[in-house]
């Protein structure tokens, strides 16, 4: 009995340290976006956006911006008869982020081998599925990145993240990142990770929203709410712009 | 500031990049009566489009394009009306037998390969034979200018072919396009079209072509502003098809390439009309070679990338 309740006490003190120990990790990192919200207007072409806070005096920043997992279906391509390069099978990718965007300070060069690998491109190979499975899943994850990478939606940005003084044990961080056009309205995710002599000192996290406003979302609404009368008037206004191109022409007497 | 975002295919574009893209198929439509969309689909790809925006929002713009080429041919008389109903409808009973034709394929786990033959086969096949014949058409023409005492060419012996087509049923008189043939072969043509483009995944105006112009025997001319007409058709259908099933039509995309376009049609038919027959097949015979080399070249080269996203032409 006296066993049952040392191992008792033991187990709620252990629970309430650790309870403590996360708040403080989470307290000694702060994190602010702005803005925080991204209006995709008639003429968007992609924008900035600062992610700033403090982290522990000692510590570096590693900041991730990631989008939504979704199911991507691919073409595996591959040679045919020895010759022919062409498309050779089907691939789904699941649960792969849309986004997936990795800021570090000039400093960290190889987040792969430092304490926060799982924020880093390591961490895909958990978190994406990729079937069928082949027997090849590190060569297409690589592949993914480096075409994620190409289109401007997946890369680390080393130098992008600089500190201001230390001040009370705390120093502030600020990292800007270019928001691409092709980055669709919806929930990113920003983590914030310090990272101390090879240990993850405190994490904090935040959401970037993205929204389409004006034209473009009544344009949206209509493709996706009314999709036939959407089909429609884009016919008919594409045949009175040839019609009236048509008229246009020949009354400055261009056809006969 | 010359940036717009298209809120459908999900990026922002350079407007007077998408204006001038437009202008130069929208030139070649006028020109050669293609919708262009062999040519379109990828520069659009290039500009960082979804593969199926690019395919459906071009589909909304060669509408506007063939209705102003359509015009513009109309008021030359290069409209073949009755031929083109019979090829539209023949068009659109084939694409409906090539969507199933495509589907088995895919089932049987080889409709890739054979997609990319029949592509490769076809431009090479119809732009080697347009080209070499175009050529001797040009060399024959030269030769009677320069002999101008030469007496009247003796009268060509009836093909094969040409009897063959005089047997056949349902014999008609196309005005416009100056032949009496039965109405069965323009209706087979199209089915045949039909198939091609559903396989291939195009709108089939560079196939249609050549097929009026060899098998249908009608003048360039005319083939040009028949073909238009009919595409113009083949597009309102796409389009709200695409729109209605898919939501990959990008009105601001398609609205931008019209603008481009529907000049492009109208600039383009002049040119077209200062051109003989020849000189503008040769011209669309090295068009859809090109198009070949490059095909054939990215089936030969090394890709960059092992994988890539599905969709498109």
């Amino acid at each position: 009995m006296k066993n049952i309740f040392k191992t008792l006490v033991v187990t709620v003190f252990g629970l309430l340290f650790f309870q403590l120990e996360n708040v403080s990790a989470a307290d000694n990192v702060t994190v602010d976006i702005a803005p925080q919200t991204v209006q995709i207007g008639t003429f968007y072409n992609g924008t900035t956006v600062t992610i700033s806070g403090s982290i522990p005096a000692g510590a570096e920043a590693v900041i991730r911006l990631s989008g939504a997992g979704e199911d991507l279906h691919l073409k595996r391509k591959g040679k045919v008869g020895g010759v022919l390069w062409m498309n050779v099978g089907d691939l789904t990718y699941h649960n792969a982020p849309n986004v997936y965007k990795l800021l570090t300070d000039a400093s960290t060069n190889d987040l792969d081998n430092s304490a926060a690998r799982n924020y880093g491109f390591t961490a895909l190979k958990n978190r994406i599925e990729i079937s069928p499975d082949n027997g090849e899943t590190d060569f297409l994850l690589k592949e993914f990145v480096r075409l994620k990478t190409e289109d401007g939606m997946y890369g680390i940005m080393p130098g992008t993240i600089s500190y201001g003084a230390a001040e009370g044990g705390m120093k502030s961080y600020t990292g800007t990142i270019d928001i691409p056009p092709g980055m669709t309205q919806g929930a990113y995710a920003v983590d914030v990770v310090a990272v101390q002599n090879d240990t993850i000192v405190g994490t904090s996290s935040s959401s970037l929203n993205l929204k389409q406003i004006g034209f473009p979302e009544q344009l949206s609404a209509m493709a996706f709410g009314h999709a036939l009368w959407y089909g429609i008037m884009s016919v008919v206004i594409a045949l009175m712009a040839g019609l009236f191109m048509g008229l246009m022409f020949k009354d400055k007497g261009g056809a006969h | 500031m010359w940036h717009m975002y298209l809120p459908i295919a999900g990026n922002s574009v350079n407007i007077l990049a998408i204006f001038g893209l437009g202008g130069f198929v929208g030139l070649l439509s006028g020109i050669f009566g293609v919708g262009g969309g062999f040519l379109m689909t990828p520069l659009l790809i290039m500009f960082g489009i979804p593969a199926t925006v690019a395919a459906a929002s071009d589909s909304n713009q060669i509408v506007g394009a063939s209705t102003s080429g359509t015009l513009a041919h109309w008021r030359l008389g290069n409209v073949d009306v009755k031929m083109g109903i019979l090829l539209l409808i023949g068009g659109v009973l084939g694409g409906t037998v090539g969507v199933q034709i495509i589907k088995i394929l895919r089932a049987m786990g080889n409709a890739d390969f054979l997609i990319s033959i029949t592509y490769v086969l076809m431009l090479g096949g119809v732009g080697g034979y347009m080209f070499l014949e175009s050529l001797q058409g040009l060399k024959k023409s030269k030769n009677v200018e320069e002999d101008e005492t030469s007496k009247e060419a003796p009268a060509k012996k009836e093909s094969t072919y040409a009897r063959m087509l005089k047997k056949l049923p349902l014999q008609s008189r196309f005005a416009k396009s100056g032949v009496e043939i039965s109405m069965l072969i323009p209706l087979f043509l199209g089915v045949l079209v039909g198939v091609l483009a559903a396989i291939m995944g195009v709108g089939g105006g560079f196939i249609m072509v050549p097929i009026m112009v060899y098998l249908l025997r009608m003048p360039m001319h005319v083939v040009v502003g028949t073909s238009l007409f009919q595409i113009l058709f083949t597009c309102v259908n796409v389009t709200i098809m695409q729109a209605k099933s898919n939501h990959t039509v990008d009105f601001v995309l398609a609205v931008l390439l019209l603008l481009g376009s529907t000049i492009g049609a109208q600039v383009g038919t002049k040119v077209g009309k200062k051109m003989k027959g020849d000189q503008l097949k040769i011209l669309l015979a090295s068009l859809v070679l090109i198009v070949c080399v490059k095909m054939l070249a990215g089936l030969l080269m090394t890709p960059d990338f092992m994988i890539a996203m599905k969709g498109g032409h």
